[in-house]
């Protein structure tokens, strides 16, 4: 064998372990939730066709709250990701197109906002919420990330790496920031775009620690909350705490799946700039 | 209770973390702005004059009461059920609404976040060590004062003894257990007959390492025991040894605890005799998880195993029979010494909320403490009841011949005394005090640290956390 094969042949064994390493968490959960209880109990992970099962899935959703909660939880995707899209589109425009004094500065309080664990913002975020009337609701869940330093950071990034020239082209054109950020900027950022979008879809929808803290009622609680519940309460059926996770995980593998070719063109447009 | 946060899954136990890091940054923030207040009865710290039932009486429309709690699975479904059944009697009156509000430590880390919004619940249902915690940020109103101003509802002398205790400072009980759970020593009795085992030596610390050693020597495949190596249980062995955890007095009297002991000599027995038995092969590492300890024990890889009295439900849900949970062996003289308790207590916050609101509280907790509720809630929870009136039920007596666990367990907890050593240690600090003392007793029990030089460092790592806190306290 010659050393290159040899090398392809490590090349490919490392591949097989690390996707082994990723994929098996993924695998058990779908199986385990797709089987019936006494094949989870047996530890049985090989399931017999004939055999697999949604009757875990329909528990789940039967659970009182946890189809009201899964809607909270998009609901409170759907507008966080978008808010912090917007804001960090247009953050990341003042801080590359237009020259102005101070934007080095401006980008790196942005940045030093990234070193603040989230937990340490806790109790000013819920002290402000609760002023402002807004606890228990799903505004309450989402005011306070309506904007995020490193959405900005990628999106900063992006733009930088564009060609001036055809924004200045557009301005001398006569077109206003607003649109040159809409109808020039963004469609040449695509791909980071849609990076962006997708990183602050999955932190919205992972969300646990604030949603638990800020609201009280079942029905307003988000589906991560939901299934820490869910947890607590099915400690003696793990099949159908894992079919609550896969209901929960679901979306994040979607938009993993079909997003990924954005994600690691963003990502790597990011690196190399 | 020791095994609530070690069953969660890891996930879960990391979210714990979070939430015990956020609670102790919290910390000195919420007790300086507390400890600013001398407040009134409906702003800041509580004032002295508990309110009575004339507060209630002058409520013009229903009183609502909030309830946090952390309460999963059959425990959390009993609450509910008793909660259900309290709205119904009080209908037009009272009404309570509960709230999960995830893990214990969660719980807390939301209650610390309430109290600067001025947003805390009515009533507060919390684990045993967040206890000093809530005292020092003087929310709540004391169970004493609250039982003095309303003489009809809840009478204290009915609670158990042991359980009173531990939530007790300075002479006054601050909050009514409501869960409550204890240690117990678990045996398989087909592997101690095999290695023929004296039962009658199994009620101190030296007999059970003896019969550990003696299980190990005649059947080589089976380990002697195994328990959670998390902080409950050297906290366990403490108050079995008759000796304080933190001093002086365990935090129990004004001045609350300075530091915390774990070179005494009763200690440094305790938990070397412990210790040898991992480093020479007879104890079973499990990790800090007591789900682990449990599953071995279950699989007959351990003759014995020290778990709290929640596991009597996880051995009967893996379908182990042929067990017998034994109490928990002392090391110390059974005058001072015995088990002490886990668990969770109620607490009446006083700190924005209205008299009548208080008295609704405590009717809740007077209700939730009686005799009838503690009984339908021990048996669907299987923790041990606190109120010492369901020792006369016929009804709890045959569920105790038909579950003999149980009935152990209510002996223990009938039995346990009264004395500091069991009280265990009052600490706002005491979530800390475990994440310093778990990774070096870690160590011990692996034997890459000599016990002497573990106990040496946990000792002072934790004392370090309980001055950080006394400091951020100002204390």
């Amino acid at each position: 064998m010659t050393r290159r094969h040899a090398a392809s042949l490590l090349r490919w064994l490392w591949l097989g372990a690390v996707v082994v390493v990723v994929a098996f968490p993924v695998y058990a959960t779908v199986v385990t939730a797709l089987l019936p209880p006494t094949d989870v109990a047996a530890g049985r992970l090989v399931p017999r066709p004939d055999r697999l099962t949604l009757d875990n899935v329909r528990t789940v959703l039967g659970t009182a709250p946890l189809a009201q909660q899964y809607l909270v939880s998009v609901a409170v995707t759907a507008l966080q990701a978008a808010a912090q899209l917007t804001t960090a589109a247009l953050a990341a425009y003042a801080l590359v197109f237009p020259r102005w004094r101070g934007r080095g500065v401006a980008f790196a309080l942005v940045l030093a906002t990234l070193a603040f664990p989230g937990e340490s913002l806790v109790i000013p975020n819920f002290q402000l919420v609760s002023g402002l009337g807004l606890r228990d609701t799903v505004l309450g869940i989402v005011i306070p990330y309506l904007a995020a330093g490193y959405a900005v950071f990628l999106l900063r990034q992006a733009f930088l790496a564009l060609p001036r020239e055809v924004w200045e082209a557009a301005r001398m054109d006569g077109c206003g920031d607003l649109r040159a950020l809409v109808l020039v900027v963004l469609p040449m950022a695509r791909p980071q775009l849609v990076t962006a979008a997708m990183w602050c879809a999955l932190s919205a929808w992972n969300g646990y620690f604030w949603p638990l803290l800020i609201t009280d009622s079942p029905q307003r609680r988000t589906i991560q909350v939901g299934l820490a519940q869910l947890v607590v309460d099915q400690v003696t059926a793990p099949a159908v705490i894992y079919a609550g996770t896969l209901l929960v995980l679901l979306p994040t593998l979607l938009l993993v799946l079909f997003g990924q070719r954005f994600l690691v063109r963003g990502l790597a447009a990011r690196v190399t700039t | 209770m020791s095994t609530f946060p070690s069953s969660l899954p890891p996930r879960a136990r990391l979210r714990a973390r979070v939430a015990a890091g956020c609670l102790t940054t919290a910390l000195a923030l919420t007790l300086t702005a507390c400890g600013g207040s001398d407040g009134g009865s409906d702003d800041g710290k509580a004032a002295d004059a508990a309110p009575g039932p004339s507060a209630l009486d002058g409520a013009k429309n229903a009183v609502t009461v909030t309830l946090w709690h952390g309460l999963g699975g059959p425990a959390g479904q009993a609450l509910q059920n008793e909660i259900d059944a309290f709205n119904k009697a009080n209908a037009g009156k009272i009404v309570v609404k509960a709230s999960f509000q995830g893990s214990y430590a969660d719980a807390i880390a939301k209650y610390t976040s309430a109290i600067r919004s001025g947003g805390t619940p009515s009533v507060m249902i919390s684990n045993d060590i967040t206890s000093g915690y809530l005292r020092d940020a003087g929310q709540t109103v004391s169970a004493q004062d609250m039982a003095a101003a309303n003489p009809k509802d809840l009478d204290l002398d009915k609670l158990r003894p042991a359980a009173r205790n531990y939530y007790t400072a300075d002479g006054k009980l601050l909050a009514v257990p409501l869960n409550t759970s204890m240690p117990l020593l678990y045996v398989n009795d087909k592997l101690l007959d095999r290695a023929k085992v004296d039962r009658s030596t199994l009620g101190t610390l030296t007999g059970v390492a003896e019969a550990a050693r003696k299980v190990h020597a005649a059947l080589p495949d089976v380990k002697g025991i195994d328990q959670p190596l998390d902080g409950w249980w050297f906290e366990q062995l403490t108050a079995a040894a008759g000796v304080p955890y933190c001093t002086p007095d365990n935090g129990r009297k004004s001045g609350g605890a300075t530091a915390l002991s774990l070179t005494s000599a009763a200690q440094r027995s305790a938990f070397g005799i412990m210790a040898k038995l991992y480093t020479d092969g007879v104890g079973l590492d499990t990790g800090d998880d007591g789900n682990a300890a449990l599953s071995a024990f279950a699989a007959g890889k351990t003759a014995m195993m020290f778990n709290s009295s929640g596991a009597i439900g996880g051995l009967t849900e893996a379908g182990m029979k042929g067990y017998s949970a034994l109490p928990y062996p002392l090391s110390g003289s059974p005058s001072t010494a015995g088990a002490a308790i886990g668990g969770a207590a109620m607490w009446v916050d006083r700190a924005g909320h209205s008299a009548a609101e208080q008295v609704a509280g405590w009717k809740l907790v007077s209700y939730l403490a009686s005799p009838e509720a503690q009984e339908r809630f021990a048996k669907a929870s299987g923790y041990a009841p606190i109120n010492t009136d369901v020792d006369n039920s016929s009804t709890w007596k045959a569920f105790l011949a038909q579950h003999e666990p149980y009935a152990v367990l209510g002996k223990q907890f009938a039995d346990t005394p009264a004395t500091t050593a069991t009280s265990g240690c009052l600490s706002g600090a005491m979530p800390g005090v475990r994440e310093a003392v778990v990774p070096e007793m870690q160590q011990a029990f692996s034997g890459k640290k000599s016990i002497d030089s573990a106990l040496k460092a946990a000792q002072d790592a934790a004392t370090a956390k309980i001055k950080d806190y006394r400091e951020q306290a100002g204390q």
